[in-house]
């Protein structure tokens, strides 16, 4: 972590302006900070200024976790998603786990939006910038964010809650929807019945969503069907079969599809299950050992918060998780694409120094592209 | 629906069976049981239990026996095999026990499936605590009679082959996953196993009766003759050197653990691809409590290449991560396949290597599509 900071060059005067900005936010939210349910069996992780990890903390209340943080003022603050009997236990296996909610990272990454190609770079030591595919040796990647990266994510978002509601009959109320603060989306779910299930069976579930295993002929099998019999598909089949039915405008039987494919229905089912399955980091949900971004905090990369997404189709994150104040900060700014963020369009900039809101210094100087001029 | 006597036979590890043995007169403590020492049950108990531990399976002629014989010579098994105090025979002991009652209710399928519905979900409901709802819904061509909420699925088919059972592979809906009659008296084993493992390695035998102690000492001294020992390390590169994922399933083996299907094709793979000859790769396989030596020759050859021609490779890291058999340390950083991880570990622990070194000489032997 250390390196990263110095590879992203932040300096004495970064990190304090980020640190009073942080400090500030911290005072102003630490009445209104989401803390975990059953906080005193939870294990707790912060990520210091000074770039080091504090992890194997454990608090009895939220006001013992909510004075820690004003007193420590960390970079990020992480919790675990298991329970365990002795959270502060520094050696994992004596902890005693008791159980763990079940969290699926979202990360945009991994979906491949056009966008990244577009507004990610290299960053290199001589101050040059470089596009993604020209992969200089020695540089560093940028990742930036945008309105399209959210709605991609969104649109996964909407992929994971329509199978965890319909197929694993999750109650929509035990499921939260957060914005990361950098560039993904975390969803908890709370259900008491799932809280024991261990490392395989998250991994089957993990399976489960992105296809990963699936049987052909298990598919195809569903489509040796009438019209009528298509009506009364569920789970993958049912989503397999509509999206089959929307490419080729008929119902999908294995007799049309034979007709319509000349014989690859294999082919066509596989392309259907690329368009259905839901993209999730498998670590992040099968990892019962990890600490995870706690909502309300800032994150590390951006400084923005993980904020609740209370309505998937509507929340505008890069507006609601602005959570720095907006007092102006002079910046000598090295490179920064086009930046959408609190609901006004910055930059892009190259090689310039001005003054900008102090969560939108706060994002640059976080993503190592702007040193604070004093 | 409460057990008939005819069920409880077939379900002599509950306590109702113990219940219906009273009933007919039998005492149920020690004692009592060596009252009765010269009565047909004993024999049979004490054959149950060599045959369940050494050939996997329990004699057919049991089931002609009246009810309350069945369930007295299953209590004289158990307590041979409790008695040899060797947890391997325990496990054998209960897996075969287990296949048995499968195969009882697969002959009640077969003869009235409405009846084989009413008691495979008594069967769920009073030995496993899961709720198996009986149903009638048809989902495209498929017709599905009964179904289980999720979480209890997945807790009886992680051991099972993923193509088949994965949940992937199955209709969800609802929180629920749907199956016919034969998929949930199979799914049964692994739970009953546990039941019956459970049962009998809690059972307290503080001084057993001497034909008890003769026909376990004879037992044990079979289960140790044939149980081979543990394969010696494979080839050249020695068991630290194998990568944390291969690690962590060689303890899971040691354990007694019936692996999934997919943990024991990445150690069949892996073992293979260092050049481990097929028959060690074989034993390792034999300290599985379902081994069943001739089925795991054919995989392990098939996996070799010996039948079939192609050699499989290693599965690759993010397969791995995907069936949750990743166990990654500092030196998976990168790698793509658990193969590659034997070049990057450094031999010794004196510092010599650079990171590439590569222990082992047969690098003609690793398959080099994946890496
Ligand atoms: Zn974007």
């Amino acid at each position: 972590m250390v390196e990263e900071m110095e590879e992203r060059g932040l300096g004495g005067e970064e990190i304090e302006f980020l640190r009073t900005s942080y400090r500030e936010y911290y005072y102003r939210a630490a009445s209104s900070m989401w803390i975990p349910r059953r906080l005193e069996a939870r294990e707790v992780g912060f990520l210091t200024f000074d770039g080091g990890h504090r992890r194997h903390l454990h608090f009895s209340s939220p006001g013992e976790l909510i004075a820690e943080i004003l007193r420590e003022i960390p970079w990020g603050v992480f919790y675990s998603v298991s329970l365990y009997e002795d959270p502060g236990n520094p050696e994992m296996e004596r902890k005693g786990w008791v159980g763990a909610d079940l969290v699926f990272d979202i990360d945009v990454k991994d979906l491949h939006p056009a966008c990244i190609e577009e507004h990610d770079f290299y960053l290199c030591n001589d101050g040059s910038v470089h596009r993604l595919a020209e992969r200089p040796m020695g540089c560093r990647r940028v990742d930036w964010v945008c309105p399209m990266c959210v709605d991609a994510g969104r649109k996964e978002v909407l992929k994971l809650l329509d199978v965890l509601q319909r197929d694993m009959g999750i109650r929509p109320d035990a499921i939260s929807v957060y914005f990361s603060g950098h560039r993904g989306f975390h969803v908890h779910v709370e259900d008491e019945n799932l809280m024991d299930m261990g490392r395989e069976a998250r991994a089957q579930i993990v399976d489960y969503l992105m296809l990963n295993s699936y049987n052909p002929g298990f598919l195809e099998g569903f489509l040796r069907t009438t019209e009528d019999g298509l009506e009364t598909l569920a789970g993958w089949p049912w989503r397999i079969a509509d999206v089959l039915r929307q490419r080729y405008g008929v119902p999908p039987t294995l007799r049309a599809l034979e007709a319509l494919t000349r014989g690859e229905v294999e082919a066509a089912i596989s392309s259907a299950v690329r368009d259905v399955a839901v993209h999730v980091d498998p670590q992040v949900t099968m990892d019962l050992s990890r600490i995870f971004r706690m909502p309300t905090s800032l994150n590390e990369k951006t400084g923005m918060m993980k904020q609740r997404c209370a309505d998937v189709m509507a929340c505008d994150p890069l507006k609601d998780a602005v959570a720095i104040g907006d007092y102006p900060i002079k910046v000598e700014i090295s490179y920064a694409p086009k930046l959408q963020i609190g609901g006004y369009t910055y930059g892009p900039y190259k090689r310039t120094a001005l003054k900008l809101p102090a969560f939108v210094a706060a994002f640059l100087v976080s993503k190592g592209v702007a040193k604070v001029i004093k | 629906m409460s057990f008939g006597a005819e069920e409880l036979g077939d379900l002599p590890f509950i306590q109702e069976a113990g219940e219906l043995l009273v009933r007919k007169g039998y005492g149920l403590s020690m004692d009592e049981l060596v009252e009765n020492w010269s009565e047909p049950f004993v024999a049979a108990g004490v054959k149950r239990a060599r045959d369940a531990v050494m050939e996997g399976r329990v004699d057919e002629s049991l089931n002609g026996m009246a009810p309350e014989q069945r369930i007295l010579s299953f209590v004289v098994a158990a307590l041979v095999v409790r008695t040899t105090g060797n947890q391997y025979a325990i496990k054998r002991f209960a897996l075969a026990e287990a296949k048995r009652l499968e195969e009882r209710v697969f002959q009640r399928i077969r003869s009235n499936r409405y009846d084989a519905a009413v008691l495979l979900s008594a069967i769920y409901s009073r030995i496993l605590g899961m709720s198996l709802e009986r149903v009638d819904r048809t989902i495209g061509p498929e017709r599905f009679e009964v179904n289980l909420g999720l979480r209890d699925y997945l807790s009886l088919s992680s051991s099972l082959d993923a193509s088949k059972w994965g949940i992937v592979n199955r209709v969800v809906d609802g929180g629920r996953v749907y199956m016919k009659l034969e998929d949930a008296a199979r799914l049964l084993r692994s739970g009953i196993a546990d039941r019956i493992e459970r049962r009998v390695s809690s059972m307290e035998i503080p001084s057993p009766p001497a034909p008890i102690a003769e026909a376990a000492a004879k037992l044990s001294e079979e289960v140790v003759k044939t149980r081979p020992p543990p394969a010696a390390a494979a080839v050249s590169v020695s068991r630290e050197q194998y990568p944390p994922c291969i690690r962590s399933i060689l303890k899971r083996l040691e354990a007694g653990e019936n692996l999934p299907h997919s943990a024991r094709f990445l150690l069949a793979t892996f073992m293979v691809n260092i050049g481990m000859p097929t028959d060690d790769v074989i034993a390792l396989f034999s300290r599985s409590p379902d081994f069943n030596e001739r089925v795991t020759r054919y995989q392990v050859e098939h996996i070799a290449g010996l039948r079939g021609g192609k050699r499989y490779s290693v599965p690759a890291c993010p397969k791995l991560v995907a069936q949750g058999l990743c166990a990654r340390d500092d030196t998976c950083d990168d790698i793509r396949n658990p193969i590659s991880y034997l070049r990057r570990r450094p031999t010794g622990t004196g510092g010599g290597g650079n990171g590439r070194t590569r222990p082992g000489r047969r690098r003609d032997r690793i398959s080099e599509d994946e890496l």
